[in-house]
């Protein structure tokens, strides 16, 4: 023997049409004994009639006329929007290893060619005679 | 819904024409006030109107519109719950038994019993009883399983019926 809640939850599964025949069965027998869920038939029938009768209320026009505006504002506000700022905001995003392997690279790159930057730019001046003799006389000097 | 993917203003005139009542509808069943469901009607369709590419199932539309309002519902509640404009709860329980019962109306007796049951249970009923939704539609709407809005369902009419049974006695 089924539970009564059980049964109850059949009834309710009954007044959707989601039930078996096997169960319809066993269903029907118990409305015919249990008033509790004979009522529970009977509201439902009477909720279902309620809201079969119920008509679709209109959507006051203000309503309309609000999303009308905040479309038309979304819509202006988008088109304003400037290029850069799209592109600085854009959440343009790569995984952590690659930004630090792009870094290193850089890195290495920039040491691995500094000496032929270095080597084609620097050129060594020699200090003209007078100058160097006064630098070496000044060096000589005790403190 | 793939022309108002397109920017098409006039398929969304179209689909507010078609979904704006049935959302209004669902919105005043659930909150029990006007001025809220009107709200939420108007965050409904922007939130439609801003989102709709992230729909990419035609077939969901109904379900993913019904999902929007019912979100919006919950966090205009708690926002005029938190601000104090609005105790959900009394918005149903202005009507005493003693006015219900003098009340010759049997609709409006259906209409405050159903007000004044929890919101869980109203959306529920109102999505299988008025909207007609399968279950798995209203699973999909309120973000739960078959089984939970099965028993949700049960629970409901039990509810509804210990209310309403007073007035409707064999």
């Amino acid at each position: 023997m089924m539970e009564h809640w059980r049964l109850q939850e059949q009834v309710s599964l009954l007044i959707d049409g989601l039930i078996n025949d096997d169960d319809s069965i066993i269903v029907f027998a118990h409305l015919a004994e249990c008033r509790e869920c004979r009522n529970m038939m009977k509201v439902m029938k009477r909720v279902r009639s309620h809201w079969s009768e119920e008509r679709l209320l209109r959507v006051p026009r203000s309503v309309e006329q609000r999303i009308a505006t905040s479309i038309s504002e979304n819509r202006v506000a988008s088109e304003r929007k400037p290029l850069h700022t799209t592109l600085w905001f854009s959440n343009v995003s790569i995984p952590l290893p690659a930004a630090a392997s792009i870094l290193l690279l850089i890195i290495f790159s920039s040491l691995l060619l500094s000496p032929f930057v270095a080597g084609g730019q620097s050129q060594t001046r020699e200090l003209p005679p007078e100058l160097n003799h006064g630098v070496s006389r000044f060096l000589q000097q005790p403190f | 819904m793939h022309a108002l993917q397109l920017g098409d203003r006039e398929a969304f005139d179209a689909l507010y024409r078609r979904y704006s009542e049935h959302i209004y509808a669902f919105c005043l069943k659930l909150t029990g006030a006007h001025s809220l469901a009107e709200d939420v009607t108007h965050d409904t369709f922007v939130s439609l109107y801003r989102n709709i590419d992230e729909l990419h199932d035609a077939n969901r539309f109904h379900s993913w519109l019904f999902t929007i309002a019912r979100n919006n519902i919950y966090n205009q509640l708690r926002h005029s719950r938190r601000n104090g404009f609005l105790d959900v709860e009394s918005v149903w329980d202005d009507e005493t038994p003693f006015s219900l019962v003098e009340q010759a109306d049997a609709k409006e007796i259906v209409s405050n019993c159903i007000g004044k049951l929890k919101i869980e249970y109203r959306e529920v009923l109102f999505l299988r009883e008025f909207e007609q939704r399968s279950y798995e539609e209203i699973a999909d709407i309120t973000g739960t399983t078959q089984s939970s809005v099965k028993s949700r369902l049960f629970k409901a009419r039990r509810a509804l019926t210990e209310k309403l049974i007073p007035y409707f006695k064999e």
